[in-house]
């Protein structure tokens, strides 16, 4: 008998010689319900990198009239045929019917509100462009003057605590249990930085272990992979996308993109804006299999986050006018945000696997988070508020569970 | 209610019912061969256990896609050893150590079998997650070099070299017993 076959043989005698219990219906239907309830809460982490790569060059501009707000002026929508009928907004964010709240968690003016109803009320939160709820308490993160960093801090109980200078993107695991984040050495240009990666806790035993990241690089982690953290690293103003193996800190590039934008680790595959294109334009994207670096599908639309089931990708069109829902295995397009109305939208997360989150502003300053379904209906999830503060948003996504 | 399903430009939602009935049927017949192979990953059965609530779980929650693909065993057994390298990266479950009782005595001994048994079964609780994960799918669920990396997300190559050096240490740790130490008997 080979030893081949003996390591065969034993590992059968093993669990030949074990008796196993089964497992109840009920017993799965309740674990079911706690992992959704982690998803859910993760999803909206994926929204910061959709924010990141493709909200943030210019918010969606929806047949706003001139004139009628500050926001940046795009080129009106150019409604195309959808396999989802679509549905025309009203001209007033208070005329859509009001339905659930958001699924995930978000800010509101100084307000964390969880999606179990948990409030953390923080005046310092007003200026935060993103936050994630840590096992200490909630990691938030406020631009600086300088451009490209932020100061992060963690709010708890005790009051906030500075962690340093780092970059407003954090990234999660599917399930909303691994962190990723990057911090740098000082808050001087160019340096040297640690990338953090562990459960969702900032400090203490068993918090997340971190490599070093080289000098002059910004770090902007997306998503998560087996072992490694999908990041897009900054070299002044060119980025590559890389996975970044947390045990050992080799980076791997992901030559067939440019900027990655989405990250779905259960289907090992990642989306963003292909390399080889001008930077200047708005390329080509596409779903790149994160194994082995190849392009799935590919598209002229720039492609964000998955859902949280990995079956969907949003998308925005060329002319950052409109957002789309692809199938993330074959790339055809199954529903269009219905965009007739006036305003845009500043933010895009998954809620739950069929329903889309967005911060929409009217065009009046006024704004709410509406929810879009891939069926065209759409509610209104949150308030209706005014925008007082030009530079921020009074509704953000919060950026995971 | 069950999850919505878009098929063509048409939204379907089976009935929970339906749903359940269906996976209640799979689960019966397939949960046995998830927790034997749970067991072999993680070492013990409570683990296993615990690791089979959450495969069984994510199931759930895309069983009309999973069943509709054609492919529930295989993607289970996916969702399985994902979460078990998953579990091994994160902190704290590392350290941790699934017990019913905070026990102030040492541990029990893992159940013996015969000699050589145990000895190996020794041998595959002491490998780093990976590695012990592709043993198990290599001799255990008997899957082919190729099915192990799709499955694992890694190069083939590392499938080899993970098994032959789980191999090759079996050997060179285990020397007392003759029938695992490479000496070939006839069949």
């Amino acid at each position: 008998m080979t030893t081949e076959d003996q390591l065969t043989r034993s590992l059968h005698e093993v669990t030949e010689h074990t008796d196993y219990p089964t497992t109840p219906l009920a017993t799965v239907v309740r674990r079911a319900g706690v992992v959704r309830g982690r998803r859910r809460r993760t999803t909206a982490l994926a929204a910061a990198a959709a924010v990141a790569v493709v909200v943030a060059p210019a918010a969606v501009r929806l047949n706003r009239s001139p004139g009628t707000s500050s926001g940046p002026t795009v080129a009106p929508s150019t409604a195309t045929s959808s396999p989802t009928a679509s549905t025309s907004l009203p001209t007033s964010l208070a005329d859509l019917p009001f339905g659930r709240a958001p699924g995930i968690d978000y800010l509101d003016g100084h307000t964390y509100l969880d999606m179990n109803g948990g409030r953390i009320q923080d005046p310092a939160l007003t200026t935060a462009t993103s936050a994630t709820p840590v096992r200490d308490g909630l990691l938030f993160a406020v631009p600086r003057a300088d451009p490209g960093l932020a100061d992060l801090w963690v709010h708890t109980t005790n009051g906030d605590q500075r962690l340093g200078c780092g970059r407003d993107r954090f990234a999660m695991s599917d399930d909303g249990v691994v962190s990723a984040y990057w911090v740098t050495d000082s808050c001087s240009p160019g340096s040297a930085g640690r990338l953090y990666e562990g459960t969702d806790n900032t400090m203490g035993e068993g918090g997340p272990g971190f490599v070093r990241t080289p000098a002059g690089v910004l770090i902007d982690p997306v998503g998560l992979q087996t072992e490694a953290v999908v990041v897009n690293a900054w070299h002044g103003q060119d980025p590559t996308a890389e996975l970044i193996d947390i045990g050992t800190g080799a980076a791997t590039p992901l030559s067939a993109l440019r900027v990655v934008s989405g990250s779905d680790e259960n289907h090992r595959v990642v989306s963003g804006e292909l390399a080889g294109q001008p930077v200047s334009q708005v390329g080509e994207s596409a779903v790149v299999d994160a194994t082995t670096g190849s392009v799935v599908w590919r598209t002229d639309w720039q492609l964000g986050q998955f859902s949280t089931d990995g079956r969907y990708v949003v998308g925005l069109s060329s002319a950052g006018d409109t957002y789309a829902v692809f199938d993330a295995v074959t790339g055809r397009k199954v529903a269009e945000l219905p965009l007739a109305t006036s305003g845009w939208i500043t933010q895009v997360a998954w809620d739950f696997n069929d329903t889309l989150l967005a911060v929409v502003d009217d065009g009046s300053g006024h704004t709410a988070i509406v929810r879009f379904g891939l069926d065209g209906q759409v509610t209104r999830a949150t308030p209706v508020r005014q925008q007082e503060n030009a530079s921020v948003d009074v509704f953000r996504l919060a950026t995971r569970p | 209610m069950g999850h919505a399903m878009v098929t063509g430009d048409v939204m379907t939602t089976p009935s929970r019912s339906t749903r359940d009935l269906e996976f209640t049927s799979w689960l019966t017949a397939r949960e046995p061969a998830l927790q034997r192979t749970a067991h072999l990953l993680t070492g013990d059965v409570h683990s296993a256990q615990d690791l089979v609530q959450t495969t069984l779980a994510k199931l759930y929650l895309k069983w009309e896609h999973v069943r509709n693909a054609g492919n529930v065993d295989a993607y289970a057994r996916k969702v399985l050893v994902n979460e078990y390298r998953t579990a091994w990266r994160r902190p704290l479950r590392r350290a941790e150590k699934v017990v019913e009782l905070v026990p102030d005595v040492p541990a029990p001994e893992p159940p013996a079998y015969d000699g050589s048994h145990e000895a190996v079964w020794r041998f595959v609780c002491s490998l780093p997650p990976k590695q012990r994960a592709v043993v198990v799918l290599r001799f255990y669920e008997e899957l082919t070099e190729a099915e192990i990396a799709d499955l694992m997300g890694i190069s083939i190559g590392t499938v080899k070299s993970q098994s032959s050096r789980a191999i090759a240490t079996l050997r060179a740790q285990l020397p007392d017993h003759p029938e695992i130490s490479g000496e070939e008997t006839e069949r």
